[in-house]
């Protein structure tokens, strides 16, 4: 009495957190306010759109062709269970092999970019102190080459439009990302994204896990240096130096203004984090249930 | 390099050698093998004058840091280079300066109250 249920659920599942998650996700805002947790449930929907992709074909395979199965006209499950497991293994396999590639390409790209960076900021650097880089340049700048080999930069713009405290915060900032090392989240995301087919790829999905990893750095800076030095660097920086033809104006509500009003809620905690938290076990819980369900519903 | 853009013309690995040896104690080859990979990758230009090579800085600091900053600018556009480098604030998200004034104002005196 098997079931074509759990396995057509299981594929819904990988369509649901793989292409619509991601499009509902950057809509709810109030998810900025716990950056932790909402890119901990970013990540779990990740995997999760991974897995249930993975699982479908086997899944079908062992529940559609199972002992006992409800296709009378053929008969020899054992051949069929066979058959269907090798185009499974074919399927999940072509799949892993997609993501691997993807996966080996990002990462590759991303490496020697950094060491390119990383090569010409040591030669040009006008000030060096530890990590950390000056370049001489007027413009407001500052960034980190995050890695085992990590660069803070700051240009000298930067440095002389910057409190004492601000640039406290700004360094406080890019030390955040460094150590917590946001890029290998990042990265993971990106893999994602360059995985799936480009039509279905989300942009603002993007956009909104870096915002939220800038929030992450922001929070931990906030807690070390203060709400006020925080967001004063925010403004400062967003000063420019010289003037660069920007593409289109700003949004009113862009990103710094998003950052700068979320800065006290850095500091408190957001009882916003337990369903953000229970979502996310679920989530994640679902591609295994589902699979369990349809082994059982095989027997 | 900064021993090669204070000098005006070009320099052995022997010049650079004794110029940096004032201040720390390096190897003649350390000197002779970073000037070699500079080289390769075409920070400075160097040619052959006898047996030794003579160095000379490809540009100049201001052009290389001009050259260094458009590079991590234009990693902002480019979709797969964006997670190689964190930026403080991306240029398109900055907003209106008395716009965020506002808000900061906005944010302190919350927290204060």
């Amino acid at each position: 009495m098997s079931t074509a249920l759990p396995v057509l659920a299981l594929a819904a599942l990988a369509v649901f957190a793989s292409v619509l998650l991601p499009r509902l996700l950057p809509r709810i805002s109030w998810l900025r306010r716990t950056p932790a947790a909402a890119l901990t449930l970013w990540q779990v929907a990740g995997l999760t759109g991974v897995s249930a992709a993975l699982l479908t074909a086997p899944a079908a395979a062992l529940s559609l062709f199972g002992p006992g199965d409800s296709v009378p006209a053929l008969t020899g499950g054992t051949v069929q269970t066979t058959v269907g497991l090798v185009v499974a293994a074919i399927l999940s396999g072509g799949m892993l092999v997609l993501l691997l590639r993807s996966g080996h390409q990002v990462g590759r790209s991303l490496r020697s970019n950094r060491r390119e960076q990383r090569h010409v900021v040591d030669v040009v650097a006008s000030r060096t102190d530890g990590r950390l880089r000056v370049l001489d340049h007027p413009g407001r700048s500052a960034y980190c080459l995050p890695g085992l080999q990590s660069r803070v930069v700051l240009t000298q713009g930067a440095v002389n439009a910057l409190s004492g405290t601000e640039l406290e915060a700004v360094l406080a900032h890019e030390h955040a990302h460094v150590r917590s090392r946001h890029d290998l989240m990042l990265e993971f995301f990106t893999v994602l994204h360059r995985t799936v087919p480009a039509r279905v790829r989300s942009e603002p999905a993007l956009a909104e896990v870096h915002l939220l990893i800038e929030l992450l750095a922001d929070r931990q800076a906030a807690r070390r240096v203060g709400v006020s030095a925080m967001g004063g660097a925010l403004v400062t920086m967003a000063g420019r130096g010289h003037p660069r033809a920007t593409l289109g104006e700003a949004a009113a509500d862009g990103d710094a203004a998003v950052r700068i009003r979320a800065l006290p809620g850095h500091l408190r905690f957001q009882p916003t984090v337990v369903p953000v938290v229970l979502t996310g076990v679920a989530l994640g819980l679902l591609p295994w249930a589902l699979l369990a369900w349809g082994l059982w519903t095989r027997s | 390099m900064d021993v090669l853009w204070d000098s005006d013309g070009q320099l052995s690995v022997r010049d650079v050698h004794e110029r940096l040896g004032k201040d720390r104690d390096l190897a003649y080859t350390t000197v002779m093998t970073v000037l070699d990979r500079l080289a390769k990758k075409k920070v400075v230009t160097r040619v052959r004058d006898g047996r030794a090579w003579q160095y000379s800085p490809a540009a100049t600091r201001e052009e290389m840091t001009a050259a260094t900053m458009r590079g991590s600018l234009e990693a902002l556009d480019a979709d797969d280079r964006k997670a190689a480098m964190l930026h403080f604030l991306g240029e398109a998200s900055a907003g209106e300066i008395a716009d965020l004034r506002a808000a900061l104002t906005e944010v302190t005196e919350q927290q204060s109250s």
